[in-house]
Protein backbone atom coordinates (compact mmCIF):
# COMPACT_ATOMS: atom_id res chain seq x y z
CA UNK A 1 0.00 0.00 0.00
CA UNK A 2 2.61 2.34 0.75
CA UNK A 3 4.13 1.81 -2.68
CA UNK A 4 1.17 2.14 -4.41
CA UNK A 5 0.82 5.89 -2.70
CA UNK A 6 3.72 7.71 -4.53
CA UNK A 7 2.67 6.24 -7.38
CA UNK A 8 -0.75 7.60 -7.43
CA UNK A 9 0.97 10.82 -5.99
CA UNK A 10 3.47 10.67 -8.78
CA UNK A 11 1.13 10.77 -11.61
CA UNK A 12 -1.05 13.99 -10.43
CA UNK A 13 2.03 16.34 -10.71
CA UNK A 14 2.76 15.29 -13.54
CA UNK A 15 -0.77 15.67 -15.15
CA UNK A 16 -0.94 19.38 -13.54
CA UNK A 17 1.92 19.80 -15.65
CA UNK A 18 0.41 18.45 -19.25
CA UNK A 19 -2.87 20.29 -18.12
CA UNK A 20 -0.39 23.38 -17.12
CA UNK A 21 1.17 23.35 -20.54
CA UNK A 22 -2.40 22.56 -22.29
CA UNK A 23 -4.19 25.07 -20.68
CA UNK A 24 -1.54 28.17 -21.03
CA UNK A 25 -0.91 27.10 -24.89
CA UNK A 26 0.20 30.52 -25.14
CA UNK A 27 2.93 30.82 -22.98
CA UNK A 28 4.37 27.11 -22.44
CA UNK A 29 6.38 25.90 -19.83
CA UNK A 30 8.88 23.30 -21.61
CA UNK A 31 10.83 21.24 -19.98
CA UNK A 32 13.97 21.14 -22.62
CA UNK A 33 16.45 23.61 -22.96
CA UNK A 34 15.96 23.94 -26.97
CA UNK A 35 11.92 23.91 -26.23
CA UNK A 36 12.75 27.10 -23.68
CA UNK A 37 14.19 28.84 -26.30
CA UNK A 38 11.73 28.08 -28.37
CA UNK A 39 8.74 29.54 -25.64
CA UNK A 40 10.90 32.14 -24.80
CA UNK A 41 10.48 33.13 -28.78
CA UNK A 42 7.14 33.07 -28.69
CA UNK A 43 7.11 34.96 -25.74
CA UNK A 44 9.33 37.82 -27.49
CA UNK A 45 6.92 38.09 -30.72
CA UNK A 46 4.06 38.49 -28.26
CA UNK A 47 6.16 41.03 -25.67
CA UNK A 48 7.62 43.23 -28.77
CA UNK A 49 4.53 44.18 -29.79
CA UNK A 50 3.74 45.53 -26.16
CA UNK A 51 6.59 46.67 -25.24
CA UNK A 52 10.64 47.28 -25.85
CA UNK A 53 12.81 46.85 -22.91
CA UNK A 54 15.48 45.37 -23.41
CA UNK A 55 16.07 42.46 -21.36
CA UNK A 56 11.90 41.03 -22.31
CA UNK A 57 12.03 37.81 -21.69
CA UNK A 58 13.73 37.79 -18.15
CA UNK A 59 11.19 40.27 -17.15
CA UNK A 60 8.00 38.88 -18.46
CA UNK A 61 9.03 35.86 -16.40
CA UNK A 62 8.53 37.91 -13.37
CA UNK A 63 5.02 38.51 -14.69
CA UNK A 64 1.80 36.26 -15.08
CA UNK A 65 0.83 35.70 -18.25
CA UNK A 66 -1.27 38.51 -19.70
CA UNK A 67 -3.62 36.44 -21.62
CA UNK A 68 -4.39 34.55 -18.28
CA UNK A 69 -4.71 38.22 -16.19
CA UNK A 70 -6.89 39.39 -19.23
CA UNK A 71 -9.17 36.30 -18.65
CA UNK A 72 -9.66 36.50 -15.10
CA UNK A 73 -10.62 40.49 -15.44
CA UNK A 74 -13.27 39.71 -17.58
CA UNK A 75 -14.85 37.50 -15.49
CA UNK A 76 -15.71 40.76 -13.68
CA UNK A 77 -16.66 43.26 -16.26
CA UNK A 78 -19.44 43.72 -18.44
CA UNK A 79 -19.26 42.42 -22.08
CA UNK A 80 -18.94 45.83 -23.76
CA UNK A 81 -15.78 46.53 -21.41
CA UNK A 82 -12.60 47.04 -22.75
CA UNK A 83 -9.37 46.63 -21.21
CA UNK A 84 -6.41 49.24 -22.24
CA UNK A 85 -3.03 48.18 -22.97
CA UNK A 86 -1.69 50.67 -20.24
CA UNK A 87 -4.26 48.88 -17.81
CA UNK A 88 -3.42 45.49 -18.67
CA UNK A 89 0.01 45.59 -17.63
CA UNK A 90 -0.03 47.92 -14.68
CA UNK A 91 -2.92 44.62 -13.45
CA UNK A 92 0.28 42.11 -14.04
CA UNK A 93 2.59 44.23 -12.04
CA UNK A 94 0.36 44.54 -9.29
CA UNK A 95 0.06 40.53 -9.50
CA UNK A 96 3.65 40.29 -9.03
CA UNK A 97 3.70 42.59 -6.49
CA UNK A 98 0.83 41.46 -4.31
CA UNK A 99 2.93 37.76 -4.77
CA UNK A 100 6.19 39.61 -3.37
CA UNK A 101 4.26 41.05 -0.68
CA UNK A 102 2.48 38.18 1.05
CA UNK A 103 5.56 36.03 0.50
CA UNK A 104 7.60 38.70 2.00
CA UNK A 105 5.99 38.74 5.50
CA UNK A 106 5.45 35.16 5.37
CA UNK A 107 8.72 34.38 5.31
CA UNK A 108 9.23 36.85 8.12
CA UNK A 109 7.43 34.17 9.93
CA UNK A 110 9.50 31.40 8.79
CA UNK A 111 12.71 33.14 9.97
CA UNK A 112 11.59 33.88 13.42
CA UNK A 113 10.44 30.93 13.88
CA UNK A 114 13.30 29.28 12.46
CA UNK A 115 11.73 27.27 9.66
CA UNK A 116 13.11 26.77 5.98
CA UNK A 117 9.95 26.17 4.46
CA UNK A 118 6.96 28.62 3.51
CA UNK A 119 3.67 26.67 3.96
CA UNK A 120 0.05 27.16 2.96
CA UNK A 121 -0.75 28.36 6.45
CA UNK A 122 2.16 31.11 6.29
CA UNK A 123 0.53 32.46 3.45
CA UNK A 124 -3.00 33.00 4.88
CA UNK A 125 -1.26 34.54 7.78
CA UNK A 126 0.56 36.36 6.41
CA UNK A 127 -2.58 38.08 4.27
CA UNK A 128 -4.51 38.28 7.31
CA UNK A 129 -1.43 40.29 8.77
CA UNK A 130 -1.62 42.70 5.99
CA UNK A 131 -5.43 43.06 5.66
CA UNK A 132 -6.59 40.88 3.14
CA UNK A 133 -9.19 38.95 5.58
CA UNK A 134 -11.19 38.27 2.94
CA UNK A 135 -9.90 35.77 1.32
CA UNK A 136 -8.19 33.74 4.40
CA UNK A 137 -11.61 31.90 4.82
CA UNK A 138 -12.18 31.43 0.99
CA UNK A 139 -8.94 29.89 0.20
CA UNK A 140 -8.96 28.21 4.01
CA UNK A 141 -12.15 25.83 2.22
CA UNK A 142 -10.10 26.03 -0.60
CA UNK A 143 -6.81 24.38 0.38
CA UNK A 144 -8.72 21.72 2.80
CA UNK A 145 -10.51 20.84 -0.25
CA UNK A 146 -7.41 20.45 -2.48
CA UNK A 147 -5.62 18.30 1.16
CA UNK A 148 -8.98 15.66 0.49
CA UNK A 149 -8.53 14.96 -2.94
CA UNK A 150 -5.01 14.96 -2.89
CA UNK A 151 -5.06 12.84 -0.39
CA UNK A 152 -7.81 9.66 -0.63
CA UNK A 153 -7.88 8.72 3.18
CA UNK A 154 -8.64 12.96 3.95
CA UNK A 155 -12.03 12.38 2.60
CA UNK A 156 -12.86 9.39 4.44
CA UNK A 157 -11.04 10.59 7.58
CA UNK A 158 -12.48 14.15 7.98
CA UNK A 159 -15.39 16.30 6.71
CA UNK A 160 -14.98 19.79 5.55
CA UNK A 161 -16.51 21.93 8.18
CA UNK A 162 -14.00 19.86 11.35
CA UNK A 163 -11.51 20.18 8.59
CA UNK A 164 -12.27 23.81 8.56
CA UNK A 165 -11.47 24.71 12.20
CA UNK A 166 -8.98 22.32 12.52
CA UNK A 167 -7.25 24.27 10.06
CA UNK A 168 -7.76 27.50 12.39
CA UNK A 169 -6.49 25.11 15.62
CA UNK A 170 -3.44 23.90 13.57
CA UNK A 171 -2.36 27.35 12.93
CA UNK A 172 -2.40 27.95 16.29
CA UNK A 173 -0.48 24.80 17.02
CA UNK A 174 1.71 24.85 13.87
CA UNK A 175 2.79 28.25 15.79
CA UNK A 176 4.58 26.11 18.52
CA UNK A 177 4.99 22.68 17.01
CA UNK A 178 7.99 23.57 14.66
CA UNK A 179 9.72 25.26 17.89
CA UNK A 180 9.51 22.30 20.01
CA UNK A 181 10.26 19.68 17.40
CA UNK A 182 7.32 17.63 18.22
CA UNK A 183 6.67 14.56 16.34
CA UNK A 184 3.05 13.67 15.07
CA UNK A 185 2.43 10.27 16.05
CA UNK A 186 2.88 7.20 13.90
CA UNK A 187 1.43 3.55 15.09
CA UNK A 188 -2.16 4.84 13.66
CA UNK A 189 -3.46 5.27 10.30
CA UNK A 190 -3.45 8.74 11.04
CA UNK A 191 -0.05 8.46 10.91
CA UNK A 192 -0.25 6.83 7.13
CA UNK A 193 -2.14 10.52 6.00
CA UNK A 194 0.89 12.10 7.66
CA UNK A 195 3.41 9.36 5.40
CA UNK A 196 1.24 9.68 2.41
CA UNK A 197 1.12 13.57 2.67
CA UNK A 198 4.86 13.75 2.90
CA UNK A 199 5.57 11.72 -0.03
CA UNK A 200 2.72 13.72 -1.92
CA UNK A 201 4.72 16.62 -1.05
CA UNK A 202 8.21 15.39 -2.31
CA UNK A 203 6.79 13.94 -5.52
CA UNK A 204 4.88 17.19 -6.16
CA UNK A 205 7.85 19.54 -5.29
CA UNK A 206 10.21 17.13 -7.75
CA UNK A 207 8.40 17.02 -10.50
CA UNK A 208 7.68 20.82 -10.74
CA UNK A 209 11.28 21.32 -10.06
CA UNK A 210 11.99 18.74 -13.09
CA UNK A 211 9.66 20.92 -15.12
CA UNK A 212 12.53 23.18 -15.31
CA UNK A 213 15.77 22.26 -16.80
CA UNK A 214 17.64 25.23 -15.82
CA UNK A 215 17.38 24.34 -11.98
CA UNK A 216 17.11 20.63 -12.36
CA UNK A 217 20.52 20.45 -9.82
CA UNK A 218 19.45 22.66 -7.63
CA UNK A 219 15.69 21.42 -7.77
CA UNK A 220 17.08 17.55 -6.97
CA UNK A 221 18.97 19.06 -4.01
CA UNK A 222 16.05 21.17 -2.68
CA UNK A 223 13.75 17.69 -3.47
CA UNK A 224 15.95 15.63 -1.17
CA UNK A 225 16.24 18.20 1.88
CA UNK A 226 12.23 18.56 1.35
CA UNK A 227 11.42 15.46 2.48
CA UNK A 228 11.75 17.02 6.59
CA UNK A 229 10.37 20.36 5.61
CA UNK A 230 7.48 18.68 4.28
CA UNK A 231 6.92 16.61 7.31
CA UNK A 232 6.77 19.51 9.63
CA UNK A 233 4.55 21.30 7.11
CA UNK A 234 2.29 18.66 7.81
CA UNK A 235 2.52 18.84 11.64
CA UNK A 236 1.34 22.04 11.31
CA UNK A 237 -1.85 21.29 9.91
CA UNK A 238 -2.41 18.90 12.50
CA UNK B 1 -25.05 43.98 7.03
CA UNK B 2 -21.44 43.22 6.43
CA UNK B 3 -20.79 42.24 10.04
CA UNK B 4 -23.27 39.94 9.71
CA UNK B 5 -21.81 38.53 6.37
CA UNK B 6 -18.62 38.03 8.55
CA UNK B 7 -20.28 36.92 11.82
CA UNK B 8 -20.95 33.80 9.28
CA UNK B 9 -17.61 33.31 8.22
CA UNK B 10 -15.55 33.22 10.93
CA UNK B 11 -14.84 35.20 14.30
CA UNK B 12 -11.42 36.69 13.17
CA UNK B 13 -12.87 38.77 10.47
CA UNK B 14 -12.90 42.62 10.25
CA UNK B 15 -14.64 45.25 9.33
CA UNK B 16 -14.01 45.34 5.05
CA UNK B 17 -13.24 48.69 4.04
CA UNK B 18 -15.73 49.35 1.33
CA UNK B 19 -18.48 49.61 3.64
CA UNK B 20 -16.17 52.03 6.10
CA UNK B 21 -15.65 54.10 2.75
CA UNK B 22 -19.52 55.44 2.63
CA UNK B 23 -19.25 57.32 5.83
CA UNK B 24 -16.07 58.95 4.29
CA UNK B 25 -17.61 59.53 0.83
CA UNK B 26 -20.54 61.24 2.65
CA UNK B 27 -18.13 63.69 4.66
CA UNK B 28 -16.36 64.18 1.75
CA UNK B 29 -19.04 64.81 -0.30
CA UNK B 30 -20.65 67.45 2.61
CA UNK B 31 -17.11 69.46 2.49
CA UNK B 32 -17.11 69.87 -1.10
CA UNK B 33 -20.48 71.20 -1.25
CA UNK B 34 -19.39 73.83 0.55
CA UNK B 35 -17.06 74.60 -2.47
CA UNK B 36 -18.91 73.77 -5.55
CA UNK B 37 -21.51 75.13 -6.81
CA UNK B 38 -24.90 73.65 -5.12
CA UNK B 39 -26.98 72.36 -8.32
CA UNK B 40 -23.52 70.62 -10.00
CA UNK B 41 -22.28 68.96 -6.73
CA UNK B 42 -25.65 67.94 -5.97
CA UNK B 43 -25.53 65.50 -9.42
CA UNK B 44 -22.22 64.41 -8.66
CA UNK B 45 -23.35 63.47 -5.47
CA UNK B 46 -26.08 61.36 -5.87
CA UNK B 47 -24.05 59.70 -9.12
CA UNK B 48 -21.04 59.31 -6.48
CA UNK B 49 -23.44 57.68 -3.70
CA UNK B 50 -25.18 55.40 -6.59
CA UNK B 51 -21.77 54.46 -7.44
CA UNK B 52 -20.51 53.81 -4.19
CA UNK B 53 -23.50 51.60 -3.03
CA UNK B 54 -23.35 49.58 -6.08
CA UNK B 55 -19.46 48.64 -5.59
CA UNK B 56 -20.20 47.32 -1.85
CA UNK B 57 -23.25 45.56 -3.49
CA UNK B 58 -20.90 44.18 -5.95
CA UNK B 59 -18.03 43.36 -3.79
CA UNK B 60 -20.38 41.69 -1.23
CA UNK B 61 -22.12 39.30 -4.11
CA UNK B 62 -18.17 38.47 -4.94
CA UNK B 63 -17.30 37.14 -2.02
CA UNK B 64 -20.11 35.51 -1.60
CA UNK B 65 -19.22 33.85 -4.74
CA UNK B 66 -16.00 32.89 -3.91
CA UNK B 67 -17.27 30.72 -1.57
CA UNK B 68 -20.40 29.25 -3.85
CA UNK B 69 -17.64 28.45 -6.64
CA UNK B 70 -15.02 27.00 -4.24
CA UNK B 71 -17.13 24.39 -2.60
CA UNK B 72 -18.59 23.35 -6.24
CA UNK B 73 -14.37 23.44 -7.35
CA UNK B 74 -13.87 19.59 -8.09
CA UNK B 75 -10.58 20.18 -10.39
CA UNK B 76 -8.01 21.06 -8.53
CA UNK B 77 -5.34 20.79 -11.36
CA UNK B 78 -6.18 23.01 -13.58
CA UNK B 79 -5.03 26.54 -11.92
CA UNK B 80 -6.00 29.95 -13.62
CA UNK B 81 -2.71 31.14 -13.59
CA UNK B 82 0.46 29.27 -13.86
CA UNK B 83 2.20 27.48 -10.32
CA UNK B 84 6.02 27.72 -11.64
CA UNK B 85 5.19 31.05 -12.47
CA UNK B 86 4.17 31.85 -8.84
CA UNK B 87 6.71 29.71 -7.27
CA UNK B 88 9.41 31.83 -9.70
CA UNK B 89 8.09 35.18 -8.48
CA UNK B 90 8.43 33.73 -5.13
CA UNK B 91 11.67 33.36 -5.70
CA UNK B 92 12.73 36.54 -6.69
CA UNK B 93 13.30 37.15 -3.31
CA UNK B 94 16.48 36.03 -2.43
CA UNK B 95 15.46 35.06 1.48
CA UNK B 96 13.14 32.62 0.35
CA UNK B 97 14.51 29.51 0.87
CA UNK B 98 11.97 26.30 0.40
CA UNK B 99 8.25 26.56 -0.71
CA UNK B 100 5.81 23.94 -0.04
CA UNK B 101 3.75 22.18 -2.53
CA UNK B 102 0.57 24.12 -1.59
CA UNK B 103 1.92 27.35 -1.28
CA UNK B 104 1.33 28.07 -5.06
CA UNK B 105 -1.39 26.27 -5.25
CA UNK B 106 -3.14 28.98 -3.01
CA UNK B 107 -1.37 31.56 -4.39
CA UNK B 108 -3.17 30.48 -7.80
CA UNK B 109 -6.36 30.92 -6.16
CA UNK B 110 -5.69 34.07 -4.18
CA UNK B 111 -4.38 35.98 -7.06
CA UNK B 112 -7.35 35.32 -9.29
CA UNK B 113 -9.41 37.02 -6.36
CA UNK B 114 -7.08 39.59 -6.23
CA UNK B 115 -7.39 40.19 -9.81
CA UNK B 116 -11.26 40.15 -9.66
CA UNK B 117 -11.10 42.60 -6.82
CA UNK B 118 -8.99 44.67 -7.78
CA UNK B 119 -10.74 45.12 -11.54
CA UNK B 120 -14.21 45.48 -9.78
CA UNK B 121 -12.97 48.43 -7.89
CA UNK B 122 -11.28 49.93 -11.00
CA UNK B 123 -14.10 49.73 -13.00
CA UNK B 124 -16.34 51.38 -10.64
CA UNK B 125 -14.25 54.49 -11.51
CA UNK B 126 -14.48 53.94 -15.09
CA UNK B 127 -18.47 53.90 -14.57
CA UNK B 128 -18.02 56.87 -12.23
CA UNK B 129 -16.36 59.00 -15.70
CA UNK B 130 -18.99 57.51 -17.91
CA UNK B 131 -16.41 55.60 -19.79
CA UNK B 132 -16.01 51.75 -20.89
CA UNK B 133 -12.36 51.41 -21.30
CA UNK B 134 -10.62 50.39 -18.11
CA UNK B 135 -7.96 52.73 -18.05
CA UNK B 136 -4.21 52.77 -15.79
CA UNK B 137 -5.45 55.94 -13.90
CA UNK B 138 -8.83 53.34 -13.13
CA UNK B 139 -6.39 51.28 -10.97
CA UNK B 140 -4.70 53.97 -9.50
CA UNK B 141 -8.70 55.64 -8.42
CA UNK B 142 -9.02 52.16 -6.84
CA UNK B 143 -5.85 51.28 -5.11
CA UNK B 144 -6.04 54.99 -3.59
CA UNK B 145 -9.26 53.88 -2.22
CA UNK B 146 -8.48 50.87 -0.82
CA UNK B 147 -6.22 50.59 2.43
CA UNK B 148 -5.07 46.72 1.85
CA UNK B 149 -3.39 48.20 -1.91
CA UNK B 150 -1.64 50.54 -0.14
CA UNK B 151 1.54 48.58 -1.29
CA UNK B 152 0.49 49.30 -5.13
CA UNK B 153 1.25 52.91 -4.65
CA UNK B 154 4.75 52.27 -6.33
CA UNK B 155 3.25 50.30 -9.09
CA UNK B 156 0.79 53.39 -10.63
CA UNK B 157 2.70 55.98 -11.76
CA UNK B 158 2.06 59.52 -9.65
CA UNK B 159 1.09 61.36 -13.51
CA UNK B 160 -2.00 58.75 -13.06
CA UNK B 161 -2.36 59.67 -9.55
CA UNK B 162 -1.97 63.13 -10.05
CA UNK B 163 -4.94 63.19 -12.48
CA UNK B 164 -7.34 61.24 -9.88
CA UNK B 165 -6.87 63.69 -7.27
CA UNK B 166 -6.84 66.81 -9.44
CA UNK B 167 -9.57 65.07 -11.50
CA UNK B 168 -12.09 64.26 -8.79
CA UNK B 169 -11.59 67.82 -7.53
CA UNK B 170 -14.33 70.12 -9.32
CA UNK B 171 -13.13 72.45 -11.71
CA UNK B 172 -13.18 76.31 -10.63
CA UNK B 173 -12.80 74.64 -6.65
CA UNK B 174 -9.09 75.63 -6.15
CA UNK B 175 -7.30 76.93 -9.71
CA UNK B 176 -4.14 78.19 -7.53
CA UNK B 177 -3.62 74.41 -6.66
CA UNK B 178 -3.46 73.93 -10.65
CA UNK B 179 -1.38 77.20 -11.66
CA UNK B 180 0.85 77.76 -8.55
CA UNK B 181 1.69 73.72 -9.16
CA UNK B 182 1.76 72.56 -5.20
CA UNK B 183 4.16 69.69 -4.13
CA UNK B 184 2.46 66.03 -5.16
CA UNK B 185 -0.29 65.32 -2.98
CA UNK B 186 -0.34 69.02 -1.18
CA UNK B 187 -4.14 70.12 -0.56
CA UNK B 188 -3.42 74.38 -0.23
CA UNK B 189 -5.34 75.43 3.06
CA UNK B 190 -8.62 76.59 0.95
CA UNK B 191 -9.27 72.66 1.08
CA UNK B 192 -8.97 71.39 4.74
CA UNK B 193 -7.66 67.95 4.96
CA UNK B 194 -10.41 65.58 7.21
CA UNK B 195 -10.01 63.20 9.62
CA UNK B 196 -11.22 59.71 8.51
CA UNK B 197 -12.06 57.83 11.08
CA UNK B 198 -14.32 55.48 8.98
CA UNK B 199 -11.29 55.14 6.86
CA UNK B 200 -9.31 52.94 10.14
CA UNK B 201 -8.76 49.77 9.64
CA UNK B 202 -10.13 47.15 12.18
CA UNK B 203 -7.18 45.24 12.61
CA UNK B 204 -6.15 45.14 16.53
CA UNK B 205 -4.19 42.21 17.29
CA UNK B 206 -1.41 42.47 14.39
CA UNK B 207 0.77 45.85 13.86
CA UNK B 208 0.11 47.06 10.01
CA UNK B 209 2.86 46.50 8.26
CA UNK B 210 4.81 50.11 7.76
CA UNK B 211 4.54 52.05 4.70
CA UNK B 212 8.01 52.21 3.19
CA UNK B 213 6.22 54.84 1.18
CA UNK B 214 5.64 57.06 3.99
CA UNK B 215 2.63 58.55 2.08
CA UNK B 216 -0.28 57.61 4.58
CA UNK B 217 -0.99 60.76 5.91
CA UNK B 218 -1.35 62.02 2.40
CA UNK B 219 -3.49 59.21 1.36
CA UNK B 220 -6.27 60.28 4.05
CA UNK B 221 -5.74 64.13 3.46
CA UNK B 222 -6.56 62.99 -0.57
CA UNK B 223 -9.49 60.30 0.00
CA UNK B 224 -12.14 63.58 0.98
CA UNK B 225 -11.50 64.67 -2.64
CA UNK B 226 -11.43 61.42 -4.15
CA UNK B 227 -15.90 60.53 -4.26
CA UNK B 228 -16.16 63.58 -6.66
CA UNK B 229 -16.75 62.91 -10.41
CA UNK B 230 -14.15 64.62 -12.74
CA UNK B 231 -15.31 67.24 -14.94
Amino acid sequence: MERGAPFSHYQLPKSISELNLDQHSNNPTPMTSSVVVAGAGDKNNGIVVQQQPPCVAREQDQYMPIANVIRIMRKTLPSHAKISDDAKETIQECVSEYISFVTGEANERCQREQRKTITAEDILWAMSKLGFDNYVDPLTVFINRYREIETDRGSALRGEPPSLRQTYGGNGIGFHGPSHGLPPPGPYGYGMLDQSMVMGGGRYYQNGSSGQDESSVGGGSSSSINGMPAFDHYGQYK
Amino acid sequence: MDQQDHGQSGAMNYGTNPYQTNPMSTTAATVAGGAAQPGQLAFHQIHQQQQQQQLAQQLQAFWENQFKEIEKTTDFKNHSLPLARIKKIMKADEDVRMISAEAPVVFARACEMFILELTLRSWNHTEENKRRTLQKNDIAAAVTRTDIFDFLVDIVPREDLRDEVLGSIPRGTVPEAAAAGYPYGYLPAGTAPIGNPGMVMGNPGGAYPPNPYMGQPMWQQQAPDQPDQEN
